[in-house]
């Protein structure tokens, strides 16, 4: 029988009795809708987890460190190799690394003030701050000044020209001379350094957004019961923040002095935001930590990384780069990847527990499914045999069959993959409405991708084919002479 | 085709409770015949027109349509030997409620298969609608058979299985549920589809005015041919078939 029959013939059958089709279909779409809003709330809350607080494909490398009684000690005799410049060729090398990209620390005191634009006034406040490589955050970088290393040696050319500010001499850029009541010589991004005397570029800072959601859901809303300009700081967004800069001084805070050097003021810019960058303060392209370290710390604080970072070029690459690092290479891992495996099986848990509870009910819909065609066959087994008469095979009777369980499982899938939908919306905008901004607070507690409405469709075609394939094998075994006569 | 039985023998149950029901018939049908297989409740009539239809494979002896030995057809092709060269018409009409007169009779069209020796045929529906307006019934086309009469639903059926173009049509008491002049009505038009299409007809009846409208009278006895006569077909007058005997009442049949 060709497709087009069958369909024709299926259509026919259950046109006959659309209400039990419907009726044998609710199971079907309750456990279809049930699955794909578990499914895809368990998918929501994991991206939210995995790839916002704990992103789990980037491994944090540290050295491995040792507990000597009470004491933790690292590197050197006791702990791992360095992590220096040899370790990221080496951690490049491996299998399933997508990117490195080394971290240094700031090794010295230093100190932020700024912020009048924004928050009325200006603040100082300690500044935290480690580096990385340009070339890993240029994607996300939202202003022309981008993310680069302008204190290093610029090289010039007749088709590379200097930044603002900047002469080309001798085919390296110079920074122009100025005097602090000189606005006119620094251009564009370029402002007149007052000890210099020398026209600068601003130092890109990139803010890890999860920075600015603490600040949102939590200090802004602390501090709005404040005395003062405090209670009067509005929250912030990435579009207000992005170009708004700030002093930073080097070798000298609150905290104290640098051991060594003389303590200097630059301006910063904020450039963009990206979860490359620390979460707790901010970061700045790796060159000016290099430097700034060396002067203040010595050359050897400029020649170790404190970490890096090896994103993985898939979740499943995970386990084998973090094998290779931990068990081949002697590194270790940051207790953050720890979490992150920990968050991950829990939620993938809480998934399964109501996956099952799904498939429990599409299960049960599958045993009343296969009872209603049972009934059917009873019902209709002299229609059968006259088919059988008329030259159906056993073959054609099992697809007739098998064809009304696939019409009544895309019925089912699709109308349970709707119902589910619609309850997610319904859901998310009750927790939009009614749940308190919170950190990591996501626009939707779900992720609905396309394979889980083509597998919703897909388990209840499954769960429909296997109700009926029973009664599909006795409909084909109805005797044509037996059944006619309605013996 | 010519239909040969060569020692058929058929029984329900096993061991003690075995029952026979046909015992070693042989028989011989040409082509074009009108054959009624008479004879009284339990001879195994029924039995006969299955076996020979193909409805019921279960038997002992030799039954050949054709150039085709029914023991030897496997599933598909006797289904298919059903499909294009058997009609069936049942006393009980066994019309689909649910599908309307055009798509009662294009059913069999679900389960044909294309064969190249047909040569260009009508669409399906056009098929149907031709057959329909042959017995009489083309402004019945869009109704379905709760709302026909006795007589209307068997020529629907009579039309269901002319569908294919049958060489052989067997009737299992079609005048059973019909009234003495419908069942005569019905009875013309078997005559007719003998004579100008040349169609094999087996008719099983009870009633002694139909079986003498076939041309060949076979009557069983507990399963055995006791008589196999050729006859010169009377059709009665309405009013005497009304008075005619009747061997037993049609719903009174169980096989």
């Amino acid at each position: 029988m060709s497709p087009n029959k069958l369909t024709r013939l299926v259509v026919q059958s259950i046109a006959r009795n659309m209400r039990g089709f419907l009726f044998s279909s609710i199971g079907i779409v309750v456990g279809i809708a049930t699955l794909l809003f578990f499914t895809s709330l368990g998918s929501g809350i994991k991206h939210v987890v995995l790839e916002r607080i704990f992103v789990v494909r980037l491994l944090e490398v540290e050295k491995k460190s040792y507990d000597l009684g009470g004491g933790m000690r690292s590197g050197g005799l006791f702990g791992s190799k360095s992590l220096d410049d040899r370790t990221v060729e080496e951690l490049k090398q491996l299998a399933g690394v997508k990117d490195v990209y080394p971290k240094m620390k700031f090794t010295f005191p230093a100190s932020a003030r700024g912020g009048k634009r924004l928050l009325g006034q200006d603040m100082t406040a300690e500044l935290i701050a480690d580096g990385i490589p340009s070339e890993l955050v240029r994607d996300e970088v939202r202003s022309d000044l981008g993310f680069e290393d302008w204190g290093a040696e610029l090289s010039c050319a007749a088709e590379t020209p200097c930044p603002d500010g900047f002469s080309c001499e001798a085919a390296i850029c110079q920074p122009k001379a100025c005097t602090g009541a000189d606005s006119t010589t620094c251009t564009g991004f370029s402002y007149c350094h007052a000890t210099r005397n020398a026209c600068a570029l601003p130092i890109p800072v990139l803010i890890n957004p999860t920075l600015l959601e603490v600040y949102n859901s939590s200090v802004h809303t602390a501090l709005g019961g404040s005395r003062g300009a405090m209670s009067r700081m509005p929250r912030l967004s990435e579009d207000m923040l992005v170009g708004f800069e700030f002093d930073a001084v080097f070798g000298e805070s609150f905290l104290g002095r640098a051991a060594q050097g003389e303590s200097t003021r630059e301006r910063m810019r904020l450039v963009g935001f990206s979860d490359k960058a620390m979460n707790l303060g901010v970061t700045v392209p790796i060159g000016y930590v290099k430097r700034l370290n060396a002067r203040f710390s010595g050359e050897r604080a400029a020649e170790e990384y404190h970490s890096i970072v090896v994103e993985t070029s898939s979740n499943d690459a995970i386990a084998h780069v973090a094998y290779a690092v931990t068990e081949q290479m002697g590194l270790s891992l940051s207790e953050r990847h720890g979490q992150a495996q920990r968050a991950g099986l829990l939620i993938m848990l809480i998934t399964m527990v109501f996956n099952l509870i799904a498939l429990i009910i599409l299960a049960i819909s599958a045993i009343n499914i296969m009872h209603t065609f049972l009934m059917m066959i009873i019902e209709r087994r002299r229609e059968l045999g006259l088919m059988r008469a008329l030259g159906a095979t056993r073959s054609h009777v099992r697809w007739l069959v098998l064809g009304e369980a696939s019409v009544l499982g895309l019925f089912g899938g699709s109308t349970g993959a709707l119902l589910g939908y619609l309850t997610t919306r319904a859901v998310d905008a009750v927790f939009n409405h009614y749940v308190a901004q919170f950190p990591f607070k996501p626009d939707s507690l779900f992720l609905l991708e396309a394979w889980m409405l083509l597998a919703s469709i897909g388990v209840a075609l499954l769960f429909c084919w296997i109700g009926a394939l029973l009664p599909a094998f006795r409909a084909s075994r109805v005797e044509p002479a037996s059944a006619i006569s309605g013996r | 085709m010519r239909i040969v039985v060569e020692g058929l023998t058929k029984t329900y149950g096993q061991g003690e409770a075995q029952a026979g029901v046909l015992h070693d018939l042989n028989l011989v049908i040409e082509p074009g015949e009108f054959v009624a297989i008479v004879g009284t409740s339990g001879s195994g009539k029924t039995t006969l027109l299955n076996i020979l239809g193909g409805l019921d494979n279960q038997y002992r002896g030799q039954v050949t349509i054709g150039a085709h030995a029914l023991s030897g057809l496997g599933e598909r092709a006797l289904a298919g030997l059903r499909n294009r060269h058997f009609g069936f018409v049942f006393q009980s009409f066994n019309l689909l409620d649910h599908l309307n007169a055009v798509e009662n009779v294009a059913l069999p069209d679900f389960f044909a298969t294309a064969d190249k020796a047909d040569g260009p045929r009508l669409a399906p529906k056009e098929r149907a609608l031709a057959l329909l307006e042959r017995m009489g019934l083309l402004d019945k086309q869009n109704e379905r058979p709760p709302r026909l009469s006795g007589g209307q639903k068997q020529r629907l059926a009579i039309a269901r299985a002319l569908f294919n173009k049958p060489s052989i049509i067997l009737c299992d008491e079609p005048t059973g549920s019909l009234d003495r002049k419908t069942g005569l009505q019905i009875m013309d038009l078997f005559e007719e589809l003998n004579v100008n299409d040349s169609i094999t007809l087996l008719v099983v009846t009870h009633e002694e005015y139909i079986a003498r409208m076939a041309r060949r009278v076979i009557r069983l006895e507990d399963g055995r041919v006791v008589s196999d006569t050729v006859q010169e077909p009377h059709r009665p007058e309405p009013e005497l078939a009304i008075a005619s005997t009747a061997l037993q009442p049609a719903t009174e049949e169980a096989q």
